[in-house]
């Protein structure tokens, strides 16, 4: 297969920028729950960020500077207006969950007691769900496994709103994790 | 360790960010105040079944090779824009009418019948001088040698194809009884230039647009001294040439434009100074 251009500029992109790829389409996927989407999302950010290559600062995080032109292409293309998430009942995934600890024997089998087998796509949908600010940090922490500091530089703001988002963020998908999981019937309708 | 220290620390617990004296207090905690352990366990439990179930996905095959492909083609735009250009111009459907445009059928006759790669403006020319670029890159649009790289009379798709691309801001004013045609993005020795074309009755209007400081320092693009001032000091510069053509040139913030047509000054002036601008502004 071969990736590599002709001219030294396009074999420099390649070989540093092409490594980042993983991370970036995973990202994309995530966001927008659509592999075409993403697909779309991925080629766009490589061309902006060959097209602007010297602007890039040789040293400097270049994940960071990739993710950046990714996110700024997604708000261009997909944002929707954020809107407060409908009222969610927490107590009732609190009721639910403190009946079934206790019989857990093992806290492992407490994923499963709790939201039953819910497929991937469930969880992507429960996701994708979640407003723009919350998905972000959600994805780089549970999905790709970043660090509050590489998300902090991602997402350009201090590491107590990268902990903050992520606490409201999976406060909000748990309540969605549970209507999906009662869709299923894999938990009493009361 | 009080509640409200405790639900600040949750995520981070749950993430193993504490260390070993703040975790060993929140456990603390935790075992004393059941609402505060019930939000570390379902945090816990949630961020599991996340991980579990939504993984990494690898990068579907030919994405890859799309984007190499991609960016070779935008290293050797010339003749893969001419090929996207071509296949783009006969596939839009609200383009077609526009062949009654002598240019836009010039065009097309000439790409038929020759075959010839496209003239990049301004690329080839030795010239660094903006006015020099800008009456040439005219006389090979009207000869058909070069064609926009976007072909669209809609300022909102030419305002996407510019975004992001150039150090200054890419004008598309709109004129008076003129229609967008089109636009073509490249560079001089890296300068970004931009350049739009219009109709105006059955005039061609080419507005070739370039970084105002980067014509001043004079590195890249030169422009004669007295034509600076002029700009400096007014914000216009026109001259009539002896073939019938007029160049206008002005600026508009840091965006230098020219205006080449086979107009007279009195109109090519009343054309650009009528109607609304629009301005796009770039990365």
């Amino acid at each position: 297969m071969t990736i590599f251009g002709p001219n030294e500029k396009q074999r420099e992109f390649m070989r540093e920028a092409i490594p980042h790829m993983d991370l970036l389409y995973n990202f994309g996927l995530r966001m927008t729950n659509n592999t075409a989407d993403a697909d779309d999302l991925v080629q766009d950010t490589f061309l902006k960020a060959y097209r602007f290559w010297d602007k890039y600062e040789k040293g400097t995080n270049i994940r960071a500077w990739l993710f950046r032109i990714m996110k700024n292409s997604y708000i261009n293309r997909y944002r929707k207006e954020t809107k407060e998430p409908d009222t969610v009942d927490y107590d009732e995934v609190k009721n639910f969950y403190t009946s079934i600890r206790d019989e857990s024997a093992d806290p492992n089998d407490l994923q499963e007691s709790l939201f039953g087998n819910l497929l991937d796509d469930d969880v992507a949908g429960a996701v994708a769900s979640l407003p723009d600010d919350f998905r972000t940090v959600v994805i780089l922490c549970d999905i790709e496994g970043l660090t509050y500091e590489e998300i902090a530089e991602f997402v350009d703001c201090p590491i107590g709103t990268v902990r903050s988002r992520l606490h409201r963020g999976r406060k909000l998908l748990r309540s969605k994790l549970m209507q999906y999981a009662k869709n299923r019937g894999y938990v009493p309708e009361n | 360790m009080d509640c409200k220290e405790f639900q600040e620390k949750v995520s981070a617990a749950v993430d193993r960010y504490l260390r070993n004296e703040e975790m060993d207090a929140f456990t603390e905690h935790g075992s004393r105040c059941p609402e505060c352990q019930y939000e570390y366990e379902i945090e816990s439990v949630t961020k599991a079944v996340v991980r579990s179930k939504a993984k990494l996905l690898p990068v579907p095959s030919g994405l890859l090779e799309r984007i190499a492909e991609q960016i070779n083609d935008e290293q050797n735009s010339g003749f893969a824009a001419m090929q996207t250009w071509l296949l783009a111009f006969l596939q839009r459907p609200f383009v077609k009418p526009a062949i009654v445009l002598s240019f836009a059928s010039a065009v097309v006759v000439v790409f038929l019948t020759t075959g010839q790669p496209p003239v990049n403006p301004a690329a080839d020319f030795a010239t660094d001088d903006v006015i020099q670029q800008s009456l040439t890159n005219y006389r090979a649009v009207m000869n058909g040698d070069i064609k926009p790289q976007l072909v669209s009379g809609r300022s909102e798709n030419l305002k996407s194809f510019f975004s992001g691309k150039t150090d200054f801001p890419v004008l598309l004013p709109t004129m008076k009884s003129c229609s967008l045609v089109g636009g073509v993005l490249n560079d001089h020795s890296g300068a970004a230039l931009a350049h739009v074309l219009y109709t105006h009755n059955s005039n061609l209007i080419y507005v070739y647009q370039a970084c105002w400081q980067t014509v001043i320092k004079g590195e890249r693009l030169k422009l004669q001294q007295q034509a600076k001032d002029e700009l400096q000091r007014t914000g216009w510069f026109a001259e009539s040439r002896p073939d019938g053509q007029t160049i206008v040139l002005w600026t508009k913030g840091t965006t230098l434009c020219a205006a080449v047509a086979h107009m007279s000054k009195k109109d090519l002036i009343a054309c650009l100074t009528e109607g609304e601008d629009s301005e796009y502004r770039g990365w």
